[in-house]
């Protein structure tokens, strides 16, 4: 049966301590048109890392974070993953129920087969088969073992044999693979009670030592390789605050002026286009009014999976008020779609006003203010910087994307708009956030390359579209180790130069880059 | 002879192109924001509505190979973010597109008013006489519709453009809209071999490529 839709109840354990009733939420994810749901069953409520943190220290088991992660974005393609199948055209050891016409069910024709080689078929029980690894394969249809139907020739005896061995390879195959799927299991269950084991400790540290003593200890070598690992979830948003800092020197109180603004900019805004013909309104609505229009269309579409930003969620008000407030704090910047990410991400480990204070000063840095702005110039200046890097790093890869006129626009512009929390799983995200606010705009760079070097051998076959598509539709599937191996291998510097020098370089010469960057498709 | 499958009623999955196509378009998806452009790819692509889907932030890139009329196509599907900050980026790609969908949504005038903006960017930017198709997105929200299917017709028919109503939430009009622009790319691909013919001049022969 599919996933247990809509019967689960789901403790949210964030800011505030709520329930959420997911049998609300439920009717409106059944798919149209009576199809089977192709999709898996929406995940619970929660933010990734503090579920899996908080499953994981309570002991829970893994099987829920597990699934929480693996579905989180929900909208990538499945097919991006290898099929794992045997024979082509069977589907002998899927969890397919048997079909209505087979004569015997699985089972029986598995006992029957059994008997007749003097084996003796034992079910395994059911809480058995999740401890021990040395099982029989559950429901092999075994349908090769049949006899042919009356209207065509009977098995010969070598036939039947030959059939016969070949079950018994099939089930050792099949046998092999379970277990190994098994071991897997197993070793990704280790590997995440450690993580869990280290994050504990590591956050003993950050709020006795580290968070204390903060401007003498945040440069120290201890510090930045505790900070490489990744922030304890409950120390994240301080260690974010205090990195990203207050240059701008906002205030709580400022925030909630702005907000106030917003606020009767809406009422103003509704009353008008309501008391206005339809027409008149869309034809002269303002940029500005048309963005904060379309803030409204964007809160939702905000990690829909999460629940929590969609009309009625419990963050939907506090998204609204954070980006309304800023348009009203930047008029000069506005909303530009991708900020809803940035914002969502902060407000799910700040308080509001101080996500106010670090959205703003985030987008005030340099590289951020140069895309929202979509100064195009800036914007090419980074991507060429970006190309040094990518060339030094991976030449090969470099020339691949090269001779498919692949600009690095194709695949950046998504993921420094919203800073990775769209591309890549959100737990993921946030340790990308972690390094980035340790080492600044140099790290996003340096997290596309990781990603490059990650698949590139996956990369190097494709052509330019394909590249493309995989490139914005990330595997669901990229691990937080895997990741951050292959961008620890990444060298930020460029025959003696850094990244800050390359780019200052880059800055210099002016006339340089602005031709020969437009990217087009490739036919 | 098309076996591109209507939706709603069609089986999961239309058949797809094996390997090599024989023709290949790339197709760029532009209009207003919320219109429904990547529900539409993603209706296409997987035959069922999705609707966690993000804003499109830049741009996002799908492949999608159809069989129309026995013949092989392959459509190199750009899907573009629709706000105005994103148009100037945007810009760049009608340039080598073989065709542009310009979507609405039936629910919202002011999508509807902006299609003349868009028709302006398509002018200004792409190649002269790029097929266009006029979508009029989301018929299933028949209840808040705004833009009446006739003033689709009338804007289409007055810019030359195939025109069609579709709802990527129920499938309606997606395959079918999308076979008939198909044709329609297709005959403007014979249409300029039978003019690179005229003038003696290598025809562009376009080839799909690592398959």
């Amino acid at each position: 049966p599919p996933a247990p839709l809509g019967f689960t109840d789901v403790n949210l354990n964030s800011r505030n301590t709520y329930e959420v009733n997911r049998r609300r939420s439920a009717p409106e994810h059944l798919p149209h048109g009576g199809t089977a749901p192709a999709e898996p069953a929406p995940p619970p409520q929660e933010p990734a890392e503090r579920a899996r943190h908080r499953v994981g220290i309570a002991g829970a088991g893994s099987s829920f974070a597990e699934f929480f992660t693996r579905n989180f974005f929900t909208k990538r393609t499945k097919e991006l993953k290898p099929a794992v199948q045997s024979a082509p055209g069977w589907k002998l050891f899927g969890k397919v129920p048997p079909r209505e016409n087979l004569p015997k069910d699985s089972k029986i024709i598995q006992q029957e087969y059994e008997a007749r080689t003097g084996r003796m078929y034992k079910p395994p029980p059911p809480s058995a088969r999740r401890k021990n690894i040395e099982f029989e394969p559950l429901s092999t249809t075994a349908l090769i073992l049949e006899d042919r139907p009356a209207n065509l020739p009977a098995k010969s005896v070598e036939e039947a044999l030959r059939h016969r061995q070949e079950y018994d390879e099939m089930v050792a195959e099949a046998k092999k693979r379970e277990i190994k799927e098994a071991h897997k299991r197993k070793k990704i269950m280790r590997e995440r009670f450690k993580q869990e084991e280290n994050i504990a400790s590591a956050m003993v540290i950050w709020v006795n030592e580290i968070l204390p003593n903060w401007e003498g200890m945040r440069a120290t070598r201890r510090v930045r390789e505790l900070w490489w690992q990744g922030l304890p979830p409950s120390v994240r948003g301080k260690v974010w605050s205090l990195a990203v800092g207050n240059e701008l020197n906002i205030t709580p109180e400022l925030y909630e002026i702005f907000l106030s603004r917003a606020k009767e900019r809406w009422k103003s805004f509704s009353e008008t286009s309501s008391e206005n013909d339809i027409e008149d309104a869309g034809a002269s609505v303002a940029d500005r009014e048309a963005s904060l229009e379309l803030i409204k269309l964007d809160i939702s579409r905000t990690f829909p999976s999460l629940y929590i930003f969609q009309k009625g969620g419990p963050y939907h008000d506090l998204l609204h008020s954070v980006l309304g407030a800023y348009t009203c704090y930047r008029p000069d910047v506005g909303y530009v779609q991708g900020m809803s990410f940035i914002a969502a991400v902060l407000i799910l480990n700040l308080e509001e006003a101080d996500a106010f204070i670090a959205f703003a000063n985030l987008l005030n840095k340099p590289c951020q203010l140069a895309f929202f702005r979509v100064d195009h110039s800036m914007m090419l200046k980074y991507f060429a910087a970006f190309e040094v890097f990518f060339e030094e790093n991976l030449p090969k890869l470099f020339l691949h994307f090269k001779s498919y006129s692949l600009t690095p626009d194709i695949y950046l512009i998504d993921w420094i708009f919203t800073l990775y929390s769209k591309s890549l799983p959100l737990d993921l995200a946030c340790r990308v956030w972690d390094v980035f606010c340790r080492d600044g705009e140099e790290f996003l760079f340096r997290t596309g390359l990781g990603i490059l070097r990650l698949y590139e051998d996956i990369l190097l076959q494709m052509d330019f579209i394909h590249i493309a598509q995989f490139l914005t539709k990330l595997p669901e599937d990229i691990t937080s180790e895997k990741l951050f191996s292959c961008i620890a291998a990444i060298q930020m510097q460029n025959s003696n130069k850094k990244w800050a020098q390359v780019f200052a370089s880059l800055m210099k010469d002016n006339k340089e880059g602005d031709k020969n960057h437009s990217p087009a498709p490739k036919s | 002879a098309v076996t591109a499958g209507g939706a709603g009623a069609a089986p999961r999955g239309c058949p797809q192109a094996p390997l090599d196509p024989e023709h290949l378009y790339n197709v760029l998806f532009v209009g207003d924001s919320h219109v429904g452009k990547t529900s539409f790819l993603y209706r296409l692509h997987a035959d069922t509505f999705n609707p966690h889907l993000t804003a499109t932030v830049g741009m996002d890139y799908q492949i999608k190979n159809l069989v129309v009329d026995n013949k092989r196509f392959a459509l190199r599907l750009w899907d573009s973010a629709g706000q105005e900050r994103y148009r100037s980026m945007t810009k760049q790609f009608f340039r080598r597109a073989d065709g542009v969908v310009l979507m609405y949504d039936i629910t919202s005038e002011c999508s509807f008013c902006d299609v003349r903006y868009w028709l302006g960017c398509i002018q200004e930017a792409a190649e002269d006489g790029v097929a266009v198709l006029l979508l009029g997105n989301k018929t299933d929200c028949a209840a808040q519709r705004q833009v009446p299917t006739k003033e689709g017709e009338c804007l289409a028919k007055e810019h030359q453009l195939m025109f069609y109503e579709c709802s990527a939430a129920s499938g309606h009009n997606v395959f079918e809209s999308m076979v008939s622009f198909i044709r329609l790319l297709k005959s403007h691909e014979d249409e300029l071999k039978n003019k690179a013919e005229e003038v003696p001049k290598a025809p562009q022969k376009k080839k799909g490529c690592c398959w």
